[in-house]
């Protein structure tokens, strides 16, 4: 009876902190899949702006002693601001360009990112730990930490927020639109470059906030941009490319199946599972689980 | 035409008598190391420039290439040859498997797919002892290779591969598996309309490229003696590949080439002293050609020469 | 006995039924158009018919054999080709080469020998002058015609051309319609999709109108287009004229 009981537990357990670690994916991948489902830029600078936004968190918590909640408008901010100006002075002027040489750029500005933040905050692993850290609270015996579960009410929030806002809102519509049909946005006066660049800073902006957000549980450092750009892009794939409320969905499960691997088998395969889950994924149904996201 | 031909030959003349001056240790393994890159951003470019693929996870094939020498000389005690073809041979069988999925995904989606790819086969070869409870990849211990102290050996064999890739482009660049692989990269679909099996010209340029950087990952193996899969898997090695023909003229014969001369000079320099100054610069290089010079250092020299 | 038999085709994108229970054969050496307005599903048909949509109903029987599940170009090598509404050259190529790489890999011929018959079709085309130009350098009536060099270089007997001589001026349309009677000559069998009404009533024997992804009409051109609903649908009154 008693070992069925642990059993159990373990498995609650796992899925429970697979459910929230899916929140904190879904979190830094909804912007990713704003980005490209308006500018159908696939961004590999995206893990830089997620360590932006934890480096503002963490230097606002650790020189000014500011609440990490309280810093997330800066690092907001922050990365939205860097990503409308990378947007508006670098990627614009490829956009018209063969599409390898848009995703190329945006290669070369990760590098230039993540080594300019070596320069300058060295490759050291850092933490932003608050009194609260680690607290949490028990249901049974499965614990649920506090900082996670945030993450995971805000990831929902912002995910519907977009999703909201570019299917309901009249300005998210003629984002939408003038996405959708270049010809018809320059004929009736919209400045195209300037919709991408304000889309790009809301992506940014969102990605910034998760990257706030992850610096309270996770280490944070100049290089660790590529793998989340490398999750990101996965968890996109799994909930349909372009398709907001997919990163939700994709990032979910592989918080779920990453959690299930970790608690049984091991948890040093993370990278692998993920691409043999996206593997698996394009041999099945390349449009993605949801079957709603585009594939070119 | 011819004449830049003539020149690349000549160039090559040179190399293979270089030896014959008795030069310090030092600038052997320097050559090597420049033959290397030079094979290694030609046998990228195959996929990534003639094909238009461009592949971020192209150092999985590299290191492959190294751990199934290593582990066919260490535990199969395969003589040094037979590994590294047998290398290649794998290296361009996992290719067709993983290419033949991967490349439904048209653009920036098969370099993120590609990327997650080498990230995924390194993690494994990192803990799949520890997983599993076997002994076969060492680990984070790495892999020690039997001791060769013959520069020139390496040298030769380096420069001989090179040849070897540099003429397979040369080749594929004017025959009819070139004009599928930009035709695939022009335009797709039209290339499907004109009667391309465009899956089948697009996977066998990767299982190609893939096979190439697989030998000259094995041949590396045996050259540095000892490896790690963090060394031979980092995706340093593939930012190498991308600037360096990107740098040279993508898609062209001689640009990787010529782009690879000068890369992996600079980092010879500079690279392992201010390595994050080094990677920065890699990155705003890319940067200047994506946005002034498309066609690289070889479109610039091109475009010199029409115009006189 | 007809050698293209397009069987109760259906093709939905979401909402959208692009097609709905199209059916029409082909006879050897028909010209055959089709109209139809914007989102007719006059584009889906020829996707469908070569390969690169799959429909959800229906077949496409081609001398007696379904294509219906195979490739673009496993159906181009079996006889048919289509040129795009928005022309997608490879542009880095020469227009030559834009061609050889259709006779190379469409009939399978050596580069020597593609060079030489491209010259020839370029030389029927009347575009040998750009030759050796990129596509991106020469106008867009000549890249159309690029476009169509390349889809008769694969050797497909059945050419669909979806608007090729849409955007000419009356001197280069007579030209157009020249090269598809010439075609026609040549033993080729043409489905022509165009909204310019002189060229459809001038090259093609047979006509079908297409509203919302049904089939509304089908006969010879003159009485077709008199047909009461293909007027409402499409045409207005009085267009047979012109």
């Amino acid at each position: 009876m008693e070992g069925e009981k642990a059993v159990v537990a373990l498995l609650l357990q796992a899925l429970v902190t697979g459910l929230l670690m899916g929140g904190v994916y879904a979190a830094y991948s909804s912007g990713f899949s704003l980005i490209f489902g308006v500018m159908n830029i696939v961004n590999i600078f995206h893990g830089e702006l997620i360590m932006i936004g934890a480096f503002t968190t963490y230097w606002l918590f650790t020189l000014y002693h500011v609440d990490p909640f309280l810093t997330l408008p800066v690092s907001i901010l922050s990365a939205s601001l860097l990503g409308y100006v990378i947007q508006r002075f670098l990627i614009n002027r490829v956009v018209e360009a063969p599409p390898m040489m848009s995703y190329l750029c945006t290669f070369g500005i990760h590098l230039i990112l993540a080594n300019l933040a070596l320069l300058a905050w060295s490759a050291d692993f850092r933490t932003v730990t608050t009194s609260y850290s680690g607290e949490g609270f028990s249901v049974g015996p499965i614990t649920v930490p506090l900082a996670r579960l945030a993450t995971f009410g805000i990831a929902i929030v912002t995910t519907f927020a977009i999703y909201w806002f570019l299917e309901k809102n009249r300005h998210g519509k003629a984002i939408r639109a003038a996405s959708q049909d270049k010809e018809m946005a320059r004929l009736v006066g919209i400045d195209i470059r300037k919709v991408y660049a304000l889309t790009f800073a809301l992506g940014a902006g969102i990605t910034g906030m998760a990257g706030g957000l992850i610096s309270t549980y996770f280490v944070i450092y100049p290089q660790m941009g590529l793998p989340y750009t490398i999750t990101a892009f996965c968890v996109v794939v799994l909930g349909g490319m372009g398709y907001i409320p997919g990163a939700l969905v994709g990032g979910l499960l592989l918080g779920i199946i990453q959690s299930l691997t970790a608690t049984y088998l091991t948890s040093g395969l993370s990278v692998a599972i993920t691409f043999i889950l996206l593997f698996i994924i394009l041999i099945l149904k390349p449009q993605g689980i949801m079957g709603r996201g585009a594939v070119e | 035409m011819r004449s830049k031909h003539v020149i690349w030959l000549f160039i090559f003349m040179l190399l293979l008598l270089f030896p014959l001056l008795k030069p310090q240790g030092y600038y052997f393994r320097m050559f090597s190391m420049m033959f290397l890159w030079m094979g290694l951003s030609s046998a990228w470019n195959i996929t990534s420039g003639f094909a238009g693929y461009i592949d971020f996870g192209a150092v999985a094939y590299f290191g492959i290439g190294n751990y199934a020498t290593a582990l066919l000389m260490t535990k199969a005690g395969l003589p040094f040859t037979s590994s590294v073809l047998i290398s290649g041979i794998l290296s361009s069988f996992i290719a067709m498997f993983i290419g033949r999925y991967t490349m439904r995904l048209r653009g920036a989606y098969f370099g993120i797919a590609t990327l997650a790819f080498a990230e995924a086969v390194k993690q494994i070869v990192f803990e799949f002892d520890r997983t599993f409870k076997v002994t076969l990849f060492e680990g984070s211990h790495g892999i020690t290779l039997p001791i060769v102290h013959d520069d020139r050996f390496f040298y030769y064999i380096f420069l001989g591969i090179l040849f070897f890739i540099v003429l397979t482009a040369f080749l594929i660049d004017r025959n009819k598996f070139g004009y599928a692989l930009k035709a695939i990269k022009e335009a797709e679909g039209s290339a499907e309309l004109a009667g391309v099996n465009t899956r089948r010209y697009k996977v066998a340029s990767y299982a190609l490229s893939a096979s190439l950087i697989g030998i000259l990952g094995g041949v590396n193996a045996y050259w540095l003696t000892y490896i790690s899969p963090l060394d031979v898997f980092s995706v340093i090695h593939t930012i190498h590949m991308i600037v360096m023909a990107l740098f040279g003229g993508i898609g062209t014969v001689f640009g990787p080439v010529l782009g690879a001369c000068v890369i992996s000079l600079a980092n010879e320099l500079i690279g392992a002293k201010l390595l994050y100054t080094y990677l920065l610069m890699l990155g705003a290089i890319l940067l200047v050609v994506v946005l002034f010079l498309p066609r690289g250092v070889i479109g610039l020299i091109s475009m010199k020469r029409s115009r006189r | 006995m007809s050698s293209l038999s397009v069987r109760h085709l259906t093709k939905t994108f979401g909402a959208l039924r692009a097609l709905n229970d199209v059916s029409f054969d082909m006879v050897e050496g028909e010209v055959l158009g089709i109209i139809g307005p914007n989102g007719a599903g006059k584009t889906t048909l020829f996707n469908v018919m070569v390969g690169i949509n799959v429909p959800d109903a229906g077949d496409v029987l081609f001398k007696g054999k379904s294509i219906k599940r195979l490739l673009p170009h496993q159906i181009c090598r079996l006889g048919i080709t289509k040129t795009s509404q928005i022309v997608h050259p490879f542009l880095t190529l020469t227009v030559r080469e834009n061609v050889m790489v259709a006779l190379m890999f469409g009939q399978n011929l050596g580069k020597k020998e593609s060079q030489n018959k491209a010259d020839e079709i370029l030389e029927f085309l009347n575009i040998t002058d750009v030759r050796n130009l990129p596509p991106s350098a020469i106008s867009l009536p000549k890249r159309k015609r690029v476009e169509l060099a390349r889809a008769i270089g694969t050797g497909a007997e059945i050419i669909l051309m979806d608007e090729n001589l849409a955007g000419l001026n009356p001197k280069e349309l007579e030209e157009g319609m020249e090269i598809i009677r010439a075609l026609k000559r040549r033993g080729k069998m043409l489905v022509v999709v165009e909204h310019v009404m002189q060229a459809i009533m001038g090259v093609c024997e047979r006509l079908i109108v297409l509203s919302h992804g049904e089939k509304i009409a089908e006969g010879i051109p003159s009485v077709v287009c008199n047909n009461e609903r293909v007027v409402e649908a499409y045409l207005g009154a009085g267009t047979c004229s012109a």
